[in-house]
């Protein structure tokens, strides 16, 4: 299709891998009956529908490399299936080697959609193997069969070939009519259908058009088996269920007794119990659940997650009512809130079971991240070797994904800039390997992730001297290390062919910190000239729903998200200090520096505001923590939080916005970056 | 009012693909099926103004599906399009004696399932 979004490549991508991985284990199962000649029909149907699927959607997407090859595949295994060529070790081969390349290719194509592979070698492999196979009969094969051409009409050429593959098999053919409610009938006919694959084979299921009851439906399965027909009706033998017998036309007597080795079948139904419990061990039906996985896309993991949120908060609009009722004394509040307690309680656990589901661990990230690693490496000639710890953290998938390019960025940096050439690390007296380390381990309810590189580290004093040249800061500003390196992140702080002078950090890292801080993270740089640099990444586990502690100031409400408040304190005026020109308190022996909201969204102040008491919210992020002053304590609630949208997005210090229980909507604040930012310097929001 | 349109489809991404091309150009209200069984189960609920259907499907073939509709008193004016993959030209022409209205190979052009489209809801 002309328009192919990367959102549709992405499915394409995905699905295309969902298949391969089948095709892989279906053909290595194929390939274990080779020696036995004893081909299950159904795990051929599903190897060629696999490589069918494939040739349609590659098709749609113009990917004419994996469209050919799929193709050609199809076409043998259409033979196959057909009974027009036979199976050996040498069509296995060549079909393991069109997967192979099938499997380059959609990888490739992954990376980039220009990404090919010459197909032509083994397309004329497969093709070597259908010039062997003959054609097939011309005559209408079923002309003497007495089946209702309605049934013949609709058997695709597959189901015609399994017919016929009956019937030389000295089979009998069945038509079971049943009829079913139309809301479990797939239920309903599945145990059906597994019951007569045990002893036979189901040709065809079609649905009947002629259903007397309403919100009935009727289907004809037309079913060979070695079983008689009174046989067939024992195991059939349930309400709405009806079996028949086809025959040969001319006779009113069902094949059954037209046979012409009349002790064959008896000799094959002493066979066929014995070779179908195998499969049964197995996983008992050749339906293709291999995995136990199944594969959703994360948008409809957000919607319901977003319901789960609305039902949180219309929860907290019924406890609400439910509390208001108890305190008008009315009857039938205790049962209420008693029945409120129960919804609470299973929608947490609902809460909790989305949460999990949209759970992955951050080895996802980290392989993608070694393989860059092994690629940069070679490319720049270092040699680098890739420590990766904790990969089994689990983190929201949301934010695996958009955590990839910041990551990329930092460990692109460290490798190019970080680690030096071999000779420059022996001259150094450095181990000549350069060591990248990626490490994630969960805190509470904070996932850290630390990159480390042992390579040349950052001279503060260069970075210091950029940042004068650029305008940044004062000659004279004194600034601790740790600020020093903070004025990386600063938008416009280098560009990218300067800043190599400085080791290379520098290089975009204000979109690095701006993408962190999306995802209400926090970013920090420890280094140590010729010794290393080491990135700090804290970020909540999850972005969807949030307990919030509620403030206000002046009359505006705001959402903090609870996993960064530390504690609450009420401050006497008296207690706040000044100290370099910031208001700070004493904490229980440190010093906690304050922020006051009111002043950050420049709102006017109010006359006795230096002589009340104020509240104080301790925020902590990663080892730091800052006071924001408020006016009021609103208690804590559960929110979702919903981005602000492009329009907005340049404001800094909000993280998103909320809806309440109530339908009003609030803004939740940004603590990473309003305390990365305040901790720097003067911070004003317009609000 | 817009047209309810009934996609029978195992592939998610071919599903995908149809709908964004019905979407682009028409206001429909689109309801996918991923197996025959499925679509089986939705035909009642709603009054579908077009179907279109794949022929390769697990459980219920994409023919069974056609002669099921085109069989059955309320539904057989419904119009129905075969989308099919080269190859399966055999199973094309029995769905067209079945009674579907028109087909489409695959790969094809937006436009052109846009044009059957158009030619059907007129």
């Amino acid at each position: 299709m002309a328009d192919k979004s990367a959102q549709a490549l992405k499915e394409f991508l995905g699905e295309a891998e969902d298949i391969l991985e089948s095709l892989s284990s279906d053909l290595t199962e194929l390939a274990e009956t080779v020696d036995s000649g004893e081909t299950d029909p159904d795990l051929l149907n599903s190897i060629f529908r696999g490589a069918h699927s494939l040739k349609g959607l590659s098709g749609m997407f113009g990917f004419v490399d994996i469209s050919d090859l799929s193709h050609q595949m199809e076409s043998v295994l259409d033979s196959l299936r057909l009974g027009k060529v036979s199976l050996d070790q040498a069509l296995i081969d060549v079909l393991f080697e069109a997967l192979e390349i099938l499997g380059r290719l959609v990888h490739g194509k992954g990376e980039s959609a220009d990404f090919t592979v010459d197909v032509g070698p083994v397309v004329k492999n497969l093709e070597g193997v259908l010039s062997g196979g003959g054609e097939r009969e011309g005559d209408d094969p079923f002309a003497g069969l007495d089946i209702d051409r309605s049934v013949l009409d609709v058997l695709t050429e597959y189901e015609e070939h399994r017919l016929l593959e009956n019937l030389k098999k000295g089979r009998n053919l069945f038509r079971v009519l049943a009829c079913f409610n139309l809301a479990t009938f797939d239920t309903d006919l599945g145990e059906i259908t597994e019951i007569l694959k045990k002893d036979g084979e189901v040709i065809s299921t079609l649905p009947s058009a002629d259903s007397e009851m309403e919100d009935s439906i009727a289907f004809q399965i037309l079913v060979g088996s070695a079983l008689g027909l009174n046989e067939m009706t024992a195991l059939m033998a349930r309400p709405g269920v009806r079996v028949e017998a086809i025959g040969h036309k001319g006779t009113n007597k069902p094949a059954v007794q037209n046979r012409p080795t009349p002790s064959k079948p008896a000799a094959k139904q002493s066979v066929l119990p014995a070779e179908k419990p195998a499969k049964a061990v197995d996983g008992g039906t050749s339906m293709r659940s291999i995995s136990r996985m199944v594969r959703v896309d994360i948008d409809k993991l957000d919607v319901l997650m977003n319901i789960v949120g609305e039902l949180v908060i219309a929860k907290g609009t019924i406890s609400e009512l439910a509390e208001q009722l108890r305190g008008e004394h009315h009857g039938l509040a205790g049962d209420l809130v008693k029945a409120t307690r129960i919804l609470e309680r299973r929608l947490a656990e609902l809460q909790k079971g989305v949460m999990e589901v949209r759970m992955v661990p951050i080895s996802q990230l980290f392989d993608k991240m070694a393989r860059v690693v092994r690629r940069m490496a070679g490319d720049v000639g270092k040699k680098i070797t890739l420590e990766i710890r904790g990969a089994e953290t689990e983190l929201d998938k949301l934010i695996t994904e958009d955590l990839s390019d910041p990551l990329l960025h930092i460990i692109r940096n460290a490798i190019d800039h970080g680690i030096e050439p071999p000779e420059e690390r022996r001259a150094a007296g450095k181990p000549e390997i350069g060591q990248v380390g990626l490490r994630a381990m969960q805190k509470g309810n904070h996932v850290v992730i630390e990159i480390h590189d042992d390579g040349r580290g950052i001279d503060a004093e260069k970075v210091r001297k950029k940042a004068v040249e650029r305008g940044l800061i004062d000659e004279k500003t004194e600034l601790s290390q740790e600020e020093v390196f903070d004025l990386i992140f600063l938008p416009g702080f280098s560009t990218a062919d300067k800043v190599s002078e400085l080791s290379g950090r520098g290089v975009g890292m204000d979109v690095v910190k701006n993408n962190i801080s999306a995802l209400s993270g926090m970013i920090e740089i420890a280094s140590r000239v010729g010794q290393g640099t080491t990135m700090t990444i804290t970020l909540p586990i999850t972005l969807a729903i949030i307990k919030a502690l509620i403030i206000r100031i002046r009359n505006k409400e705001f959402a903090i998200p609870i996993t960064s408040v530390m504690e609450t304190l009420m401050v006497e005026r008296g207690a706040v200090r000044t100290i370099e020109g910031r208001e700070v308190i004493e904490l229980r022996e440190s010093t906690l520096p304050l922020l006051r909201l009111s002043r950050v969204f420049q709102f006017a102040p109010t006359e006795n505001e230096e002589s009340k008491p104020c509240f104080v919210v301790v925020v902590g992020m990663a080892d730091k923590r800052l006071g924001l002053v408020v006016d009021e304590l609103l208690g804590q609630q559960d929110v979702v939080i919903k981005p602000l949208g492009n329009i907005l997005s340049f404001v800094r210090g909000f993280a998103g916005a909320a809806e309440m229980g109530n339908r009003k909507t609030i803004l939740v604040l940004d603590v990473g970056s309003l305390m990365s930012e305040s901790l720097r310097g003067e911070l004003t929001v317009h609000v | 009012m817009s047209n309810k349109i009934l996609i029978a489809e195992d592939s998610p991404t071919m599903r995908a693909m149809i709908c964004a091309t019905l979407e682009a150009f028409g206001d429909f209200e689109i309801q996918e099926a991923p197996n025959g069984f499925e679509a089986l189960r939705l035909l009642p609920r709603e009054k579908f103004d077009l179907v279109i259907t794949d022929i390769n499907m697990p459980d219920i073939n994409g023919l069974e599906l056609v002669s099921f509709i085109k069989r059955n008193e309320q539904y057989k004016t419904i119009p129905l399009i075969i989308v099919s993959t080269e190859g399966s030209e055999r199973d094309r022409e029995k769905g067209l004696k079945l009674g579907a209205d028109a087909y489409l190979v695959k790969p094809f052009a937006p436009e052109a399932l846009q044009a059957l489209v158009q030619k059907f809801l007129s």
